[in-house]
């Protein structure tokens, strides 16, 4: 029983609380169970409090049983964060040695407060490469982050230890930090679900290096979950410069109603990506995937926006690069000695780009986003692959046997990131390997619960399988 | 006609219309007359289409006769700003290098505005992309006050403000990338809004990014509203739009809210402030008290010297484009206060324009956070009062060049805060002085209904210029 709980999506996890067949302290055991058992393997977390996660599971239990006043749909659900978040009582390093193990960790970012409020059970936090750099999951730090499906394989980044972790039970719900695809990167690598909102949905503090690139959302085993934690965190927070209007929005509100009717843009390039550099499974499996959009009787139409000679992953790399540049001036070269090689070398490359490049990338991005805008106007959603590829070996920086500098493996991603819009990857297939491949679905500005929707009828037909490894147990 | 339809308010017009008491025809006759009468006093207008707007007034006319006007704006004569495309006319930017074939598409607000049945007559004056705060450009000269013609209306959107202080449309379309609404505002004795950046859609997006604003300009706050309502209808042109919220913004427009908490700070940091604007404008935020709302004195949350430093860099490295997008041959053809700091802007390193963004979100996070102790922040609008046209900058208390005389709008470009001005009265040598109203981000409508209770209380006379 206690190894189903683990496994449970969140959403039939707190039917079980209110029916007290099970118990937030049940769970939180169960999860507990697993990152015994797979977390050698994994090697998913930088930091785990099993005491004070036990602590959490006991007050919420109080809270499910006949009386009590539960704080959320989600109360007692075990969660994990990822190390770039802000949490109060457990060190946050974001990746790197670099940083003051000693803290203070006095805080909690808006998420984190939020999922604390809640009354959801923090059990660790799992890794990041340093400060997210890129879409792999290693660090000085930590070490290297496997992948559930295959020992030896990354889990994609940077929350990659968040999706290593959650494909396979070590907690229900988890967080992750999306600033070019490191939401969608994992999730698709790691064949769970996984939200980036529109920008700004989920409140982000303190500022990221990389400014409004960076977002943060939910990665879950069910489309539902994701929903449900979208209730909790979407919510304001006058912390974050560029907050959105309060929506009150019910991200379950109409979230069964399907695909029937809706227009839907597929774009298997999204207009500038070289099919060779798309692999033959991925772009198998996706046309597969929209295929059954098709039947659900959605109205599938092939196109591509028009960037006009411009190239989204040069843009997103003049602002990365730059970005990160930047961040590094805040460490002292003793302290740069013991950061990662390559967000070093990415520095240096910001360093050196002209500021007219980088003013130049600033108003490209703004004219991508009202291209995308115009694009999304004829359409409900948008079809792409996640990645053009799937999980490769791990200590590799990035795809193609690239040194991470040039983010560019990714450019299904990292345009969303541009253009701020709700981006999610949902499993839809396997390639010649076994390991699994994402389907993007994209819409405009502050859809994102037509996003989750669409995810959760494409779910109906296409269940998302559990690696292997979770069922060792 | 009994009454002179170019001194009317667009809502006036709406209920004459209405009655039948006037046209759109009679009121675009009048007003293209004036205009054409004071051209040569004020330079407010750089293109009057006569043929389009008579057409579209004829149009109006017809509508208002059916009794199906397409909104109150209906056959409301309405001006925009060079820097905001209209359909048929050149972009030109108030620049001589700039391409000048007609546009081929209407920017949103210039779009919602002809849906509202809005008259589109002119275009109005700007200096050179908008890069400064004064009207006078290498292309159209110098734009001057209708209060005093010896004096500069503000800018950028300097033709903008004495177009509608003069009687040229009761109201005008604007933009705001460090105070270009709302400087012009101030010294034309207007309101205008600069909204919370995203809730007016514009296209194509701007050299200065989101620090770019599309304003309405009007001499009443409900004209101002009016504006708002149709403007700030979506557009699938702009990447950074808000949701569309269906905002009325002539509801309860002069009624304030119970107990408003307001926090009024006179100077941002270490600047000049005239003596004049700084009575006007502390008598201004007691009668807030008198509204029924609590007024603190407050001081910025933030360094202004270093988020003004972070201003100019924005301001300065987003200029340095146009080096690049113009041959080097024609640049001696730019304003050369322009050029000068488009080559200043290239000094900039890539660590100085990254740092400057970092201030930037640091500086909106503190106000975001002042914003949730005070409903509104008063401030002056302009540190100095309107001074002489054709010059870059006013005279300082020392005799010298005066850099610091609009240190109270940038901020809000930069933390993307909605921020009106509303005037607070005429100083003694007869110049309208306008108090600016901030709040937090998305509350533009109490910022429009704080400055229209205060000008209901307020009421400011226009001065008629003589037409010849």
């Amino acid at each position: 029983m206690t190894a189903d709980l683990a496994m449970m999506p969140a959403h039939e996890l707190v039917k079980l609380f209110k029916t007290r067949k099970a118990s937030p302290v049940e769970a939180t055991k169960a999860a507990l169970a697993r990152i015994d058992a797979f977390n050698g393997q994994l090697n998913a977390f930088q930091h785990l409090d099993p005491d004070t996660a036990m602590r959490q599971a006991r007050a919420s239990e109080k809270r499910w049983k006949k009386g009590g006043k539960r704080l959320s749909d989600i109360d007692g659900v075990p969660i994990t964060i990822k190390d770039m978040v802000l949490t109060k009582g457990m060190p946050t390093r974001m990746g790197s040695l670099a940083t003051d193990p000693d803290g203070p960790f006095n805080v909690d970012a808006p998420v984190a407060q939020r999922l604390r409020e809640a009354g959801t059970v923090l059990l660790g936090k799992t890794t990041s490469p340093e400060y997210g750099w890129k879409g792999v999951t290693d660090s000085k730090l930590y070490g290297a982050t496997h992948n559930p499906w295959k020992i030896g394989r990354t889990p994609g980044g940077s929350s990659g230890g968040g999706t290593a972790a959650e494909a396979v039970g070590m907690g229900n719900l988890a967080i992750g930090t999306d600033g070019a695809g490191s939401v969608r990167i994992p999730c698709s690598f790691s064949g769970i679900f996984g939200l980036k909102p529109t920008q700004a949905r989920v409140p982000l503090w303190p500022v990221s290096a990389q400014g409004t690139l960076s977002h943060i959302g939910p990665m879950t085993r069910t489309v539902r979950d994701a929903a449900m934690m979208m209730n909790v965190i979407a919510r304001p927070d006058p912390r974050d410069p560029y907050g959105r209007p309060d929506d009150a929005e019910d991200y379950l509100k109409g979230f069964d109603k399907g695909v029937k009717g809706l227009r839907i843009a597929y774009s298997p390039t999204l207009g500038f990506v070289e099919r060779d550099k798309i692999d033959r499974d991925v772009a198998v499996a996706v046309e597969q995937a929209v295929k059954v959009f098709k039947t659900l009787g959605a109205r599938i139409v092939e196109d591509s926006p028009d960037f006009m000679g411009m190239d989204p992953r040069k843009v997103l790399n003049a602002h990365w690069q730059s970005n990160v540049a930047l961040l590094l001036n805040n460490f002292s070269p003793e302290k740069r000695e013991l950061m990662d090689p390559g967000l070093v070398k990415a520095a240096e490359y910001g360093a050196n780009l002209g500021q007219e490049a980088v003013v130049s990338a600033i108003h490209q991005r703004q004219t991508i986003s009202a291209i995308m805008n115009q694009f999304m106007a004829k359409y409900d959603l948008l079809l792409t692959p996640t990645m053009p590829m799937t999980a490769f070996a791990v200590n590799e920086n990035a795809a193609w046997g690239g040194d991470g500098v040039d983010i560019g493996w990714t450019p299904f991603t990292l345009t969303f990131n541009l253009t701020r819009q709700p981006a999610a990857t949902i499993p839809c297939g396997l390639d010649r390997e076994g390991m699994p491949i994402g389907l993007q679905i994209v819409s405009g500005h502050a859809k994102d619960a037509l996003v989750l929707r669409a995810a959760a009828a494409y779910e109906r037909v296409r269940p998302i399988p559990a690696p292997p490894m979770a069922h060792q147990i | 006609m009994t009454m002179d339809l170019t001194q009317a308010s667009a809502d006036e017009l709406g209920k004459l219309y209405r009655k039948g008491k006037a046209s759109p025809v009679e009121t675009m006759k009048a007003v293209l007359a004036r205009a054409e009468r004071l051209a040569p006093a004020i330079n407010a207008l750089c293109h009057v289409d006569t043929r389009s707007a008579l057409a579209a007034a004829r149009a109006s006319e017809k509508r208002w006769k059916k009794g199906e006007p397409l909104s109150p704006l209906d056959g409301v004569p309405v001006s925009v700003k060079e820097l905001v495309r209209v359909k048929g006319w050149p972009a030109s930017m108030g620049s001589k290098l700039t391409d000048k074939a007609p546009a081929d598409a209407d920017a949103p607000a210039v779009a919602r505005l002809r849906e509202a049945g809005a008259l589109v007559f002119a275009q109005s004056t700007s200096s050179e992309y908008g890069h400064k705060g004064v009207t006078d450009s290498p292309l159209h000269g110098i734009t001057r006050n209708p209060w005093n013609t010896a004096m500069t209306p503000g800018g950028s959107s300097g033709g903008a403000g004495a177009a509608v202080a003069a009687g040229l449309g009761p109201i005008a379309i604007g933009t705001d990338g460090g105070g270009s609404v709302r400087i012009p505002a101030s010294f034309s004795g207007l309101i205008g809004l600069k909204a919370t950046f995203g809730r007016v859609p514009a296209w194509p997006p701007s050299m200065t990014g989101d620090l770019s604003n599309t304003g309405p300009m009007a001499r009443t706050a409900l004209d101002a509203a009016l504006m708002m309502n149709a403007i700030a209808r979506p557009d699938p042109r702009d990447g950074y739009a808000l949701p569309p919220d269906d905002t009325d913004y002539t509801r309860k427009l002069t009624r304030l809210p119970k107990r408003l908490k307001i926090g009024f700070a006179l100077r941002f940091g270490d600047h000049p402030l005239d003596i004049e604007v700084a009575a006007m404008v502390t008598r201004a935020a007691r009668d807030f008290e008198a509204l029924g709302c609590t007024v603190e004195e407050v001081e910025p949350p933030f360094s202004v010297a270093e988020a003004s430093r972070a201003f100019v860099i924005h301001w300065l490295s987003a200029l340095q484009r146009l080096l690049q997008v113009f041959p080097e041959a024609r640049h001696g053809e730019f304003d050369p206060n322009l050029l000068a700091g488009a080559k200043a802007g290239l000094r900039y390193s890539l660590q100085d324009v990254v740092n400057a963004q970092v201030t930037r979100r640091d500086l909106t996070l503190a106000w975001n956070l002042f914003f949730t102790q005070y409903d509104l922040l008063l401030t002056p609008t302009v540190a100095v009062q309107p001074f002489e046209a054709g010059t870059n900058l006013p005279p300082g208390p020392d005799g010298k060049p005066n850099f610091m005389w609009s240190p109270y709008t940038p901020q809000f470009n930069l933390t993307r805060h909605p921020a009106a001005t509303v005037p607070c009265g005429v100083s003694r040598q007869g110049l309208p002085v306008g108090l600016q109203i901030a709040s937090a981000h998305y509350k533009d409508a109490l910022v429009m209904r704080a400055a229209a209770a205060f000008a209901e209380a307020h009421p400011l006379k226009f001065p008629v210029l003589p037409e010849n």
